[in-house]
């Protein structure tokens, strides 16, 4: 369908309307007000508005003089992070392979009891894992005591999000036409061949963009980063709370574009080698 | 024979998968095995537990929240996705760059910029919980169904599963019939991508029912707590895990949304199986 006549009717303000009334009440206006107390020093103490708030400039931004935990816990997520992304997407393209080489009526079963983890609330998980003894070693070290976590933590997360991206990955498989491996297999080409020459280009496409996906995913629920900001919660440090908001947010902006910019000279690259 | 193997391969990893994760939820339950096995206990357990308890009314917050946030968040997402795909406007693209602007932001660092702009309204417009009408505005659990409102991932997602699917010609011919936009919509778009809406609402159903952080900061400990703010207190508060219906709060916890995953997964094993890439 490469010639779709869109209608350009303006109806669709009315489908719009919800969506952006929503967007600039409820996700936008929060963020300009945090904004501005990231600039300000405010405790919760007093009210936001009608008293003057002491302006300090960049001072919160300094983030340093959070706690001596601070740096630490920053260790604890990015070795979680690290552990549980080459852990979700080796072993996720692994089951997503395995389970459309098993036969076709049980792959839906099997799919949606892999779903089943994802599903379920991890605290339900972590008690029993407990119990067990899994995920308990906490050690009080402050520099190794944050990456032993940080493991045992990714251990969890990675049981918890196989399922989501090996749904992801086993429809990017399924997607591939089945005549380019027919093709193969009559030149005599393994399961092996067929994956590294066929099915992994067509994964690498997709596998940066899940990678950022499952990144933003997992940070949402490192316990490292809920610390951090529980801790300046709990201590009514509201600004510097705003301003650690507005780093990350930064940071991942970045991130974002420079995925972009990576991408845009690899288009180029490409068409100037055509 | 080489298809034996690898089904064999496949059914025993996917068993264990399963078996740790069945062992893994019935172990809190009871300290042993034949603990388990005595149905008793089970009895005692219910019949000790009455209407009108913490228990309960946490239950009743927890599925008040996530109905209203699932069912708000899965209609704007559908109505935006069917705006982007179906119809040519100005501010289209400016649109699109707001999701990927939400998709970038997770929900947890929503948080304290949300907890400031609730603290000024509650100074400002304190009238609201007076109005006779506006107070349900006032309601504790709005906080925690605002920030789901608009799921980006979601939006994404049904506007994908609609451009490979729908058929264009087929909402010009409902048009020339003298359909309206609305009717085209419930009638003609809805049923067709109601694969792509089974999927969102299970994403937002487990987001929303899992969800503690909102509930721990704009509410705290009170009643008006969910039932994922009761059974996080399990895992942190020792004490907490001795309570007799701790046991039955956790495995609730876990058995909603696996009945609502195997309630959609019908729908959702037909959105695994559209071809999304067939039409490009």
């Amino acid at each position: 369908m490469n010639n779709i006549t869109r209608s350009k009717n303006n109806g669709a303000y009315k489908f719009i309307a919800p969506f952006l009334l929503v967007f600039f009440a409820v996700n936008l206006f929060p963020y300009f007000i945090s904004f501005y107390t990231s600039l300000h020093e405010w405790d919760m103490s007093y009210r936001f508005i009608d008293e003057n708030l002491t302006y300090t400039g960049l001072k919160n931004y300094g983030l340093f003089h959070i706690d001596k935990y601070f740096f630490p816990t920053l260790l604890n997520i990015v070795v979680f992070a690290l552990c549980s992304v080459v852990l979700i997407h080796c072993l996720s393209i692994i089951v997503a392979k395995l389970i459309l080489l098993s036969s076709k009526k049980a792959q839906g079963l099997i799919l949606i009891a892999y779903v089943v983890p994802y599903v379920v609330n991890k605290d339900a998980l972590v008690i029993g894992a407990q119990e067990y003894g899994i995920g308990l070693t906490i050690i009080e070290s402050r520099w190794w005591g944050p990456i032993v976590n940080g493991v045992n933590e990714s251990f969890i997360a990675t049981y918890q999000f196989i399922g989501f991206f090996t749904l992801i990955y086993y429809m990017v498989l399924k997607s591939i036409k089945r005549n380019l491996i027919e093709a193969a297999q009559l030149e005599g080409a393994n399961v092996w061949d067929i994956f590294i020459n066929i099915e992994f280009p067509y994964l690498k496409n997709m596998l940066y963009m899940m990678i950022v996906l499952s990144v933003i995913m997992l940070i949402q629920v490192a316990q490292g980063f809920k610390f951090i900001i529980g801790n300046l919660f709990w201590m009514r440090e509201i600004d510097i709370a705003s301003a650690f908001s507005w780093v990350y947010i930064f940071f991942v902006m970045a991130l974002f574009i420079k995925i972009s910019i990576v991408r845009k000279l690899i288009i180029k690259r490409k068409e100037k080698s055509l | 024979m080489n298809h034996i193997y690898k089904n064999q391969i496949i059914i025993i990893y996917s068993t264990f998968f399963t078996m740790l994760f069945a062992f893994l939820l019935i172990k809190p339950l009871y300290a042993n095995f034949d603990d388990f096995l005595n149905w008793n206990n089970w009895r005692e357990t219910f019949v000790a537990l009455k209407i009108g308890e913490v228990f309960y009314i946490n239950m009743f917050n927890s599925i008040k929240v996530t109905l209203i946030g699932t069912i708000l968040g899965t209609t704007i997402a559908t109505l935006t996705a069917y705006s982007l795909a179906v119809y040519d406007f100005k501010i289209k693209k400016v649109v699109m760059g707001l999701l990927v602007l939400m998709l970038m932001i997770p929900p947890i660092i929503q948080i304290i910029p949300f907890i400031i702009s609730i603290n000024v309204a509650k100074e400002h417009l304190s009238f609201i919980a007076t109005t006779p009408v506006l107070s349900y505005l006032a309601d504790p659990h709005l906080g925690l169904v605002l920030p789901y409102l608009v799921p980006a991932f979601g939006v994404f997602i049904i506007k994908q599963y609609l451009e490979s699917v729908l058929n264009y010609e087929m909402v010009e011919a409902a048009r020339v019939e003298g359909a309206s936009e609305a009717r085209i919509f419930r009638r003609l778009i809805v049923p067709i991508i109601s694969p792509a809406i089974s999927i969102v609402v299970l994403i937002q159903f487990v987001a929303i029912w899992n969800n503690y952080d909102f509930s721990q900061y704009l509410i705290g400990e009170s009643e008006s707590k969910v039932l994922a703010h009761a059974v996080r207190n399990l895992v942190t508060d020792e004490y907490a895990r001795l309570r007799f219906e701790a046991p039955i709060m956790n495995n609730f916890m876990v058995i909603i949304p696996i009945a609502m995953l195997l309630l959609l997964s019908n729908l959702i094993l037909r959105f695994i199986n559209a071809d999304l890439t067939a039409d490009e």
